[in-house]
């Protein structure tokens, strides 16, 4: 539905700039698609009011934390309040520092299920280590986003990126490579801490999950935590902190 | 350039600096800053689109990563923003349904048509949609024009079509989309016509 003087969508910043008889600047005036994707990048820009029902304070808080794990991978995460590189952009913008945060999180009522589910991750991460499930001589429970191990690390860590939906019900796992590791396994386990499956192993560093197509067949709406071990020549040599999804 | 990035950084400024070192502190405190500077736009175009929280998190932070892990290859040739605005356009495009141009469930509630039996839609399929918009171009105002192409091709909710067009009538974008689809359907009525009437 374009034309060959059709703007391409990553041309429309510079679009703005161009003198009001530029052939590309009259073009967008008569033409449908050009016009409205100029206004949808217009809108893009500067929002206005957030629409009812938009939570974008909350929204702020969130993708701050998934683009400092996806930033850090979960090896590198430092350990709390003092200054890191990529905390100081979300204080300068007037954001909320972590604690604040952190704060009007707990005490957010619709949350409230999150934080219940927090709790199961929590116990199946104690319950993992008291199980030894956890993987090859490995000591430090860590949690996504929390505290780094106080000892140095042989072999870096898988680090879990955020669960995305895909389509047809199935959820996209990620992950951070591991230097030396040569595939990766992903085990998923109920809230119970029963084995659900072992999927892999692959050498990518994503996994698409149907989880009807799991032979436990886990209902919609149920807790379900993964974790990833990275394996060389076979061998389990690191593994991820632990991860938790919602099944769809 | 040396130090933490600042808030009165330009895009470009930090694209340089995040994509010569990824690894390091300070090509991810720029990226950081960088991304976190649309945030906020991208979540909000987000829910603009499903009108849901949580959907809108989820496309936002797909959009937001992949924008990151493909940070490198972002060239300069453009704005990082609109960049990053097709990105966002694109993930949204692929999580919402196309309406048809010439029905819309959302629009035209009691009129729906069994649509094995709809000649239009019929006779969109297998025209295309090219002719299709040579009869939006011809027989529409901009205004209809415009609303027609938002809720078909960009796939934006009524709701929010009423406010980009500037619709103040009670019905908003609602009646300006009936009536490019009345106009629309007649004008396909009469190319059918005049078909059937070519020996």
């Amino acid at each position: 539905m374009t034309t060959s003087t059709c703007v391409r969508v990553e041309e429309l910043g510079d679009l703005l700039e161009l003198p009001a008889d530029d052939p590309r600047r009259r073009h967008v005036e008569g033409c449908p698609r050009c016009r409205t994707l100029l206004a949808s990048y217009a809108r893009f820009l500067t929002p206005g009011t957030p629409p009812a029902g938009a939570r974008l304070e909350q929204a702020e808080v969130r993708l701050t934390q998934v683009l400092r794990g996806a930033l850090h991978g979960s090896s590198a995460a430092p350990a709390g309040p003092p200054a890191s590189p990529d905390r100081a952009p979300a204080r300068a913008q007037g954001r909320p520092g972590f604690w604040e945060q952190l704060r009007e999180l707990a005490n957010a009522p619709a949350l409230r299920p999150a934080w219940a589910a927090v709790a199961i991750l929590v116990v199946a991460s104690v319950a993992f280590s008291l199980l030894d499930i956890r993987g090859p001589g490995r000591r430090e429970p860590v949690l996504r986003g929390g505290a780094p191990p106080a000892r140095t690390q042989a072999v870096a860590k898988p680090g879990l990126l955020p669960v995305a939906p895909a389509s047809g019900g199935a959820l996209r796992l990620g992950w951070t490579r591991v230097p030396g590791a040569e595939d990766y396994e992903v085990r998923l386990y109920s809230a119970d801490l029963a084995q659900l499956a072992a999927l892999g192993p692959t050498a990518d560093t994503t996994l698409v999950l149907r989880p009807q197509a799991l032979p436990a067949r886990p209902r919609p709406g149920e807790t379900v935590l993964w974790r990833v071990y990275a394996r060389r020549g076979g061998d389990e040599i690191a593994y991820s902190p632990v991860g938790m999804l919602r099944v769809p | 350039m040396t130090g933490r990035p600042r808030p009165d950084w330009p895009d470009d400024q930090l694209v340089r600096r995040a994509v010569r070192d990824p690894g390091g502190p300070a090509g991810r405190a720029a990226a950081s800053e960088l991304l976190g500077r649309y945030q906020g736009r991208v979540y909000l175009w987000c829910y603009r689109y499903v009108r849901d929280h949580e959907r809108a998190l989820d496309l936002a932070q797909d959009v937001l990563l992949n924008a990151y892990r493909a940070l490198a290859t972002f060239q300069g040739r453009s704005r990082f923003s609109s960049w990053l605005f097709a990105i966002a356009r694109n993930r949204c495009l692929t999580a919402v349904k196309a309406p048809s141009l010439v029905r819309d469930e959302g629009v035209e509630l009691e009129t729906l048509p069994d649509p094995a039996d709809e000649p239009d839609r019929r006779y969109e399929s297998v025209q295309g949609e090219e002719r299709l918009l040579a009869l939006v171009r011809t027989h529409l105002d901009a205004q209809e024009q415009e609303a027609l192409w938002l809720r078909c091709v960009e796939r934006v909710p009524v709701e929010e079509i009423t406010e980009m067009v500037g619709d103040r009538s009670a019905s908003g974008a609602r009646g300006v989309l009936q009536r490019a689809r009345r106009k629309l359907r007649a004008a396909l009525e009469r190319e059918r016509e005049e078909r059937n009437q070519t020996p």
